[in-house]
């Protein structure tokens, strides 16, 4: 935030360059930004639904997770419960999706039950809030997060 | 007109080599890390109230650290050094080289200082001291953004880019005090941010001169991190909202520069608010394209 003083090392404090009406503009393009930014955007470009209803009252909606080049994006995605999140095999090879183990049930929380085929789609139905973690069974370094919110 | 496209060019060169190895750091620790969850700090009132704390907190305490005398600058600039480049190599480095790392990058910019003069000289026979002080802090700000970019979602970082703007210009123009940092860094040679030589080539040079404080611009880590501490933000949701928000930080870099050298003599002036300003924007182009 100091940038480009050292040229300035001799000069002694003097009236600042621009006028006071640019710095107001600029404080002013930026609360209209951050406004915009607010209404527009929520949670950020990729918390934008794939399908959604009316939102009078919530109604669950519909997100998509592409797998491609060996990752999943949206690596994070923040949801509600009752949410549906579809994984699409976009990559080069199937995929095996399998949620870490339930520490109760000793099972996956959720999984593909097989290989999604490339091209192909596994949707699951998050009925409970919670952080889901998950992989590709080929290769663990390959994972993601569903991190859903409780009703 | 030459020396000032040089010195653009300079200025470019170092910005973008930081933004993208920062936007690559938070990629790459975000597929490290799965599935340890990072829960991102949501802009509440009582987040921002906090914030504004530490804010005003950070201030009187850098003040007065700027007083106190130039060992606390370098002190406090390694271990930022420290922090940001250990975080940086732990992304390609396993225990205990990634710390290892991170220390030779810590004490690389401090060797390079005229404070350090035999050290000093010794290095700069070999190594062009510019180079290597930039190339720290290229590592050093990149990892320190990518790591609080990942700690908040991208509506905080933007909250937090547009109040560090406003308290930017009141920190220049009013109370002065970014000013007097700067000068007190340096005096005592602990720069945290790019010395920019005027022309490309004196990046490479060796020997004595080629630190010489009277030959070089600064351009402080604030004005080159915030921006990237959004874009690091948005990478776990989407990378090339990412790159966008980079593309076009780069563009404010090009308004900040032309702002400066409009001015009709040398005058500090505060930088992040123009950057900052087409971050956002590119954040919100990101959000209207559907990246």
């Amino acid at each position: 935030m100091e940038s480009f003083t050292s040229l300035l090392a001799s000069a002694k404090p003097k009236e600042p360059h621009a006028p006071v009406n640019f710095w107001v503009l600029i404080i002013l393009s930026l609360v209209c930004m951050v406004a915009a930014i607010r209404f527009l955007g929520e949670s950020g470009p990729a918390d934008a639904p794939v399908a959604s209803g009316t939102p009078s009252e919530r109604a669950a909606r519909v997100y998509t997770v592409t797998y491609k080049f060996g990752v999943f994006s949206p690596t994070n995605l923040r949801i509600h419960a009752g949410d549906t999140v579809t994984f699409r095999n976009e990559g080069p090879r199937s995929v095996r999706i399998a949620g870490t183990l339930n520490p109760r049930t000793g099972r996956p929380e959720f999984d593909s039950n097989g290989p999604v085929p490339v091209g192909s789609s596994f949707a699951f139905t998050f009925a409970e809030g919670g952080v889901f973690a998950y992989h590709n069974s080929e290769n663990e370094q390959e994972a993601g997060v569903i991190i859903v919110r409780a009703p | 007109m030459a020396q000032r496209t040089s010195l653009f060019i300079t200025e470019l060169f170092l910005y973008a080599a930081t933004v993208a190895v920062g936007i690559w750091v938070a990629f790459r620790h975000l597929t490290l890390k799965l599935p340890t969850v990072i829960q991102p700090i949501e802009p509440t009132p009582e987040n921002i109230l906090i914030f504004g704390v530490v804010l005003i907190g950070f201030t009187v305490l850098i003040v007065r650290t700027a007083r106190l005398g130039g060992w606390s600058l370098h002190v406090a600039m390694a271990l930022a050094v420290l922090v940001g480049a250990q975080y940086v190599a732990s992304g390609f480095l396993p225990p205990p080289w990634h710390t290892v790392f991170g220390a030779v990058l810590a004490v690389a910019p401090l060797l390079s200082r005229s404070q350090y003069a035999r050290a000093w000289r010794f290095v700069s026979r070999f190594a062009p001291p510019l180079l290597l002080h930039n190339l720290a802090m290229v590592v050093a700000i990149a990892g320190v953004s990518a790591l609080l970019g990942s700690s908040l979602t991208p509506n905080g970082a933007v909250i937090m880019l547009a109040a560090l703007s406003v308290y930017d210009i009141i920190a220049v123009y009013r109370t002065r005090h970014m000013v007097a940092i700067a000068e007190r860094m340096m005096i005592s040679g602990a720069v945290f941010g790019f010395l920019v030589p005027v022309r490309f080539s004196h990046l490479f040079d060796t020997g004595e001169q080629a630190g010489d404080m009277d030959r070089v611009m600064i351009l402080g880590s604030g004005d080159i991190g915030l921006p990237l501490v959004l874009a690091s933000s948005v990478v776990s949701t989407s990378v090339p909202s990412a790159a966008l928000i980079g593309a076009f930080s780069l563009a404010g870099l090009g308004l900040t520069h032309w702002l400066f050298m409009s001015q009709r003599e040398a005058m500090p002036m505060a930088a992040l608010p123009p950057v900052a300003m087409m971050s956002i924007l590119g954040y919100l182009a990101a959000i209207l394209i559907g990246l």
